[in-house]
């Protein structure tokens, strides 16, 4: 079956104006006649024929027109002159010529200024948001994290790297654009003709990081860290996000439309977000779940004290990263005679609540966080984050560390070696044994690392 | 653009503004200033249209009619002020230039 129509998925910056008519004209001299711009470029089938193109850049436009920026009186003056407003859509409108004998559109004076102010527009709303979403993630991941979780965790530190260097790349282009429009002044001001073929820095080198490479690693990353319910959710965000897309630049609202547009299919996608969400979680994609010692626990209660209770793994948690690794454990000794379900559905009101808080009284918790890496600054962001501003009683000998205090509204112990930080919640201050006892403990669980994690119960 | 800059007009301006010396339809206003100039000033249609928002917006000029997509102008008390101006200008140039240029 012989092709009458194609799209085409090419995009054009604005510095790139004429390369786009002529990338136009180029299909046309292949029989390939451009038809409409609706979700990519549309050409339609005809004989090979010599069609010039202008594209020109409309600076009163906005970057989500998907109809032609143009006015019917701009049109209008341009039929007139022997230029066909075709389609156009951004801040673009691309012309036909009819006709031998036609004056330009504009001069090269004004058309130099509508792709500067165009190119610098498109600049800074990129730009913003490139620097709102890289200072939330340094602000959030390493000047001022909850948790030094983060700091082990390939995944998080991929996506700050990838939001600090967008950001950066967005910095070297607007350096890079404002040289351009600096040299191509000057040339117009020498009486040199200006040709708009050179996209800006993220199209011309190589190097650039691409949106879909850095969200095909995230994805990977995501795997790796035991997040795949949470990336396959992302996933499917991304397709109803891409597909949201697609369909506007199918309907192709009207200028008056447009928001409204926008804003009904984008409340219609974080609809469906919810919906992935729910199903993701649903499927347990963020269930800690409750853990039995399947596999070997690095420290007990019951390696430096007697304790009664049956041993419950409350929480596990390992991860590594290219900065380190960590691990931490949450284990409970609760009351042999806890009572069932059934039981406890039976108690009254009072009861039960007296119930509570007698195992509560009764249940021994411990909990540890082991964070090891070899870069010296990543161990003094971890124990800056681990310790906050709690006042530390210090019993550095005792643990025979770089530091190490005892914090005693909390009951526990903060240490710091050159190369690991510890945090151990007893709950109560340890005489030098147990001390000596959790030491030689957790160093060898630092030794064994990467940990097999206990069997699911 | 600041008043200022259109104290000096530029040549596309200054037909422009001759051609509005009588009510025009801005499409018109393309062929009137090739025919004012013997065909020596062309202006494209993004300038003419660029233009006559600019003028439109400073007073200079003014929208008389509007039928369907067709829009006519005529210039301003403002804007005859201002190319009068801009004629003694050149005026004064050309006379000024005489002796030296013509010998």
């Amino acid at each position: 079956m012989v092709r009458n129509q194609k799209r085409v998925f090419r995009k054009f910056s604005y510095r790139e104006c004429d390369r786009f008519a002529a990338f136009l004209r180029g299909q046309s001299l292949k029989g390939w006649h451009f038809k409409e711009w609706k979700m990519g470029l549309v050409f339609e089938k005809g004989e090979k024929r010599d069609v010039v193109y202008d594209v020109q850049v409309f600076p009163e436009g906005s970057e989500n027109d998907y109809t032609p920026a143009a006015d019917e009186e701009y049109s209008d003056y341009c039929e007139v002159a022997g230029w066909e407003l075709v389609d156009g859509q951004r801040r673009f409108c691309i012309f036909r010529r009819h006709g031998e004998d036609v004056v330009p559109i504009v001069t090269e004076e004004e058309k130099l200024k509508n792709v500067c102010t165009a190119e610098r527009k498109q600049w800074l709303r990129e730009s913003l948001s490139y620097a709102l979403l890289a200072g939330l993630f340094l602000c959030q991941y390493i000047l001022w994290p909850v948790s030094a979780m983060h700091f082990y965790n390939n995944m998080i530190m991929f996506i700050v790297c990838i939001a600090v260097i967008r950001l950066l790349w967005r910095v070297a282009d607007g350096i890079w654009l404002s040289w351009w429009a600096h040299g191509q002044k000057k040339k117009l001001a020498d009486g040199e003709a200006i040709t708009y073929d050179r996209a800006g820095m993220q199209k011309n080198i190589l190097v650039s990081l691409r949106e879909d490479l850095c969200l095909g690693i995230l994805f990977l990353l995501a795997i790796q860290a035991g997040y795949g319910g949470i990336a396959i959710g992302f996933l499917l965000f991304m397709i109803v996000l891409v597909g949201a897309e697609a369909l506007i630049s199918y309907l192709r609202p009207d200028k008056g439309e447009t928001w409204m547009t926008q804003l009904g299919i984008g409340l219609v996608t974080l609809l469906m977000a919810v919906v992935v969400v729910a199903i993701v979680l649903g499927d347990g994609g963020f269930e800690t779940g409750e853990w039995s010692a399947g596999g070997e626990v690095p420290l007990l209660q019951e390696d430096y004290k007697d304790v009664p209770g049956k041993m419950e793994i409350e929480d596990y948690f390992h991860q590594k990263g290219v900065f380190g690794e960590m691990f931490s454990f949450w284990i409970r000794y609760v009351p042999e005679d806890e009572l069932s379900n059934e039981e406890r559905s039976g108690m009254s009101g009072e009861e039960a609540e007296r119930w509570e808080a007698w195992q509560w009284e009764e249940t021994d918790f411990l909990r540890y966080e082991v964070y090891q890496s070899l870069y010296p600054w990543i161990v003094e962001r971890t124990w800056d984050v681990t310790v906050k501003d709690r006042e530390l009683e210090e019993c550095t000998a005792q643990w025979d560390a770089v530091y190490a205090g005892y914090w005693e509204g909390g009951g526990c112990y903060y240490v710091k070696y050159e190369d690991a930080v510890w945090m151990v919640d007893t709950g109560e201050r340890l005489s030098d044994g147990q001390v000596e006892i959790l030491r030689e403990k957790l160093e060898k669980a630092g030794r064994d690392a990467p940990h097999e994690s206990p069997t699911r119960k | 653009m600041a008043r200022e800059q259109l104290q000096t007009l530029t040549e596309p301006m200054y037909y422009i503004l001759l051609a509005l010396t009588r009510e025009c339809c801005g499409v018109d206003v393309m062929d009137k200033v090739k025919t004012l100039s013997g065909g020596r000033v062309q202006v494209g249609p993004g300038t003419l249209y660029a233009m006559l928002s600019r003028f439109e917006e400073k007073g200079i000029i003014l929208r008389t009619a509007e039928e369907g997509r067709r829009k006519s102008y005529i210039i301003t008390d403002t804007g005859r002020e201002m190319l009068q101006k801009e004629y003694a200008r050149l005026k004064t140039m050309v006379e000024d230039g005489a002796p030296y240029v013509d010998g």
